[in-house]
């Protein structure tokens, strides 16, 4: 199939959770069968609710939240509730008939680009099965 | 503060079904407190309405405004232009707000987005808990500062009833105070015991909801 | 002490006789016939009968009904009374109902919150809408203005008086325990005449709250009958000390009930020396024995504890 469905997945990492500090990933790469964009968050305690809920409805596949391990946080507890918000997050996207797994969130340490590239490609295949976001280019 | 909760998503969509344009309007007073009806909430609410419709084969624009109070008249007063411009409206405040909308603009259908569930305080972060019912007949006086009408889940002046569970807990739920409890033990550290011996009449519930619609008639405050 | 109503209860009572209540649990259905069998299997075995009313909240036969129906079979009934379902015109347009068909004797309690009914295996009506509108102290004074002066609630006059002989439950054991004599001093004060006690296991804790009463002075003017749950196995025994609150099983006795080869005829042993022993205990008028859903394993159990014949009280 020429138009092979290619989910997009967008990556929100915390700074800390990578290895080198001097190689952040940013922007839109092209990995195997899936688009994925790096945004890198001040902390993941900065992302509420409402911001999950509205990055599915711009359209991408998948959003996967790396924040760093739970006792390393700069504010000592943003990871944990953020995990709480996500948690929340999921529910009402399920609730509203999108599917819960459009969000996720993996905790992260010492990772190399590579491996948040591969942490993006196993979201992109915990999303295919859910198929293309419906909201996807629809006008707000 | 008045506490409210988010109806189940599906029951608002249900409403909208049919609707183009439609306003989700919160306030920023007690259920932006309670976070169920602030601004934060109807701009989480408002994308998930429009992924559910889409979802249900009906898309329709969903804009948002976020009152200062929506139970009152002069704040309400501002969505005036905002409401020629939608086909209905949800709201995220407490009953009295759904009801200020819904008088103010009766020709515009006004769902509620969250049933009003109690007056409560904030315990802890993330736990709100009831702590009056408007019975009309305070007896906080009596009680030690401690409601036994809002807080005992049978009402009851004489307490503790025999269902007190061990650690003080109430018998319809292991997390609940029994309030009979709380109370005897304020008592007992102000050396007060003596007050709880008296037997407390029955109650006259006549000045709240029991008696009828409420009505408050301030002559020297009418124009 | 003149009778204040006469009853079966009453009389027995006040002539000094170790007092004997049952209790009836009427059926999840309209059928007559279920209390009246039960009404047969337990003649001549009580003082008296208490019909619960909707306990745990699940739907059954009214009391009042029950209690007629014992009464037509000639046992003589306890209205049990709740105050989860009725406000205070349901409550004395009921009593004077129960009056009139001939029930003498009422026991006031608040009852299980209808959350309680959702618990078990039923589905319940937790979403019912509270009443609660008086407690069950104030519904003693109501009955005790009924009898006493003719008088309702709100100052009204009923043609003639209502006169039950009036009953309150009491949990010795619940928490805050400091607290719980003077509550049945306030019950008494109300009205109470008799008490019917939550469940006794620990004997020594039950009686060491007893022996409080006595010294208030309560046990001279109220009958406390202590009430007794026939154990069937050790397994409910656990349930009980978990979860109904007051109920203080000690672990002995849970061992004992896991030890026994014949769980229910242990059961029976442990009542009966339950009753020998509580009726040893100073201001203890008598005991109340709840069999639930076991109504067959109390003649035995009366028979053992040496309380048969009942007594047939004078006039
Ligand atoms: S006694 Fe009545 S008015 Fe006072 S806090 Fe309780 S419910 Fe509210
Ligand atoms: S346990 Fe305490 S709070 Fe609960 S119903 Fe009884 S008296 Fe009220």
């Amino acid at each position: 199939m020429s138009d092979r469905f290619e989910p997009e997945i967008l990556v929100l990492y915390c700074g800390r959770a990578l290895a080198d500090h001097n190689h952040l990933p940013e922007g839109t790469k092209q990995g195997a069968g899936f688009k994925v964009r790096f945004v890198m968050m001040p902390c993941s305690s900065k992302i509420e609710t409402r911001d999950l809920v509205k990055l599915i409805e711009q359209g991408v596949e998948g959003v996967l939240m790396v924040p760093c391990l739970e006792n390393k946080c700069q504010f000592l507890v943003g990871n944990v509730r953020a995990e709480k918000r996500m948690k929340y997050a999921r529910a009402l996207l399920d609730e509203v008939g999108m599917g819960a797994d459009r969000l996720s969130m993996a905790q992260g340490w010492n990772l190399s680009s590579e491996e948040l590239m591969a942490l993006a490609d196993e979201r992109a295949s915990a999303v295919r099965p859910l198929g293309r976001n419906p909201l996807k280019g629809v006008k707000l | 503060m008045i506490v409210a909760e988010w109806k189940p998503i599906p029951e608002v969509v249900e409403k909208l079904r049919g609707h183009k344009k439609v306003l989700v309007v919160g306030c920023a007073t007690c259920v932006a407190e309670c976070a169920a009806g602030g601004e934060r909430e109807v701009e989480t609410l408002a994308p998930l309405l429009r992924m559910a419709m889409i979802k249900d084969s009906n898309p329709i624009e969903v804009c948002t405004n976020t009152l200062e109070r929506q139970c009152e008249w002069e704040f309400v007063e501002g969505l005036a232009p905002t409401i020629m411009e939608v086909d209905a409206v949800v709201s995220l405040a407490c009953g009295i707000g759904v009801q200020a909308l819904a008088e103010r603009f009766s020709e515009v259908p006004i769902y509620p987005g969250v049933n009003t569930t109690a007056l409560a305080i904030r315990e802890e972060p993330g736990l709100w808990a009831a702590r009056c019912v408007a019975c009309g007949d305070c007896v906080l006086g009596e009680t030690l500062g401690l409601c036994p009408i809002a807080r005992c889940a049978k009402s009851i002046l004489n307490g503790p009833c025999g269902g007190t569970r061990d650690g003080g807990k109430c018998e319809i739920d292991e997390n609940i105070d029994c309030i009979w409890h709380l109370i005897y033990e304020r008592a007992q550290a102000r050396g007060k015991v003596d007050a709880l011996l008296e037997i407390k009449k029955t109650k006259d519930w006549s000045n709240s909801d029991h008696g009828g619609p409420k009505r408050i008639l301030r002559e020297d405050l009418r124009l | 002490m003149s009778l204040r109503v006469g009853s079966r209860l009453e009389r027995v009572l006040s002539e000094g006789h170790f007092a004997v209540t049952v209790e009836v649990g009427p059926p999840r259905g309209p059928n007559a016939d279920a209390v009246r069998e039960k009404a047969k299997l337990l003649k001549g075995l009580a003082d008296a009968y208490n019909v619960t009313d909707n306990q745990t909240a699940v739907v059954r036969m009214s009391s009042i009904a029950g209690a007629k129906i014992l009464l037509d079979e000639g046992l003589e009934p306890v209205m049990q009374m709740t105050c989860r379902d009725r406000n205070r015109i349901a409550i004395q347009s009921d009593l004077l109902g129960a009056w009139a068909m001939g029930i003498r004797n009422c026991l006031c309690i608040s009852g299980d919150h209808q959350k309680a009914s959702a618990r078990g295996k039923l589905k319940g009506h937790p979403g019912s809408k509270k009443v609660y509108d008086v407690d069950s102290i104030q519904l003693l004074s109501i009955m005790k203005g009924l009898r006493d002066e003719a008088v309702q609630d709100g100052g009204d006059s009923i043609t003639e008086p209502a006169s039950f002989f009036i009953g309150a439950a009491w949990t010795p054991l619940g928490p805050p325990q400091e607290f719980r004599a003077f509550r049945l001093a306030k019950k008494v004060a109300a009205g109470a005449d008799f008490i019917q006690t939550q469940a006794v296991y620990d004997v020594p804790k039950f009686a060491a709250q007893v022996e409080k009463a006595l010294e208030m002075g309560l046990t001279d003017k109220a009958a406390i009958l202590a009430g007794i749950i026939v154990p069937r196995s050790a397994n409910m025994l656990k349930y009980m000390n978990k979860s109904v609150p007051g109920v203080v099983v000690p672990e002995k006795a849970i061992e004992r009930m896991q030890a026994a080869s014949d769980q229910r005829s242990e059961g029976i042993k442990i009542t009966v020396e339950l009753i020998n022993e509580v009726r040893q205990i100073p201001g203890i008028k008598g005991v109340h024995l709840q069999a639930i859903e076991a109504e067959e394993m109390l003649p035995d159990i009366i028979e053992q504890a040496g309380l048969l014949p009942r007594p047939e009280p004078q006039q």
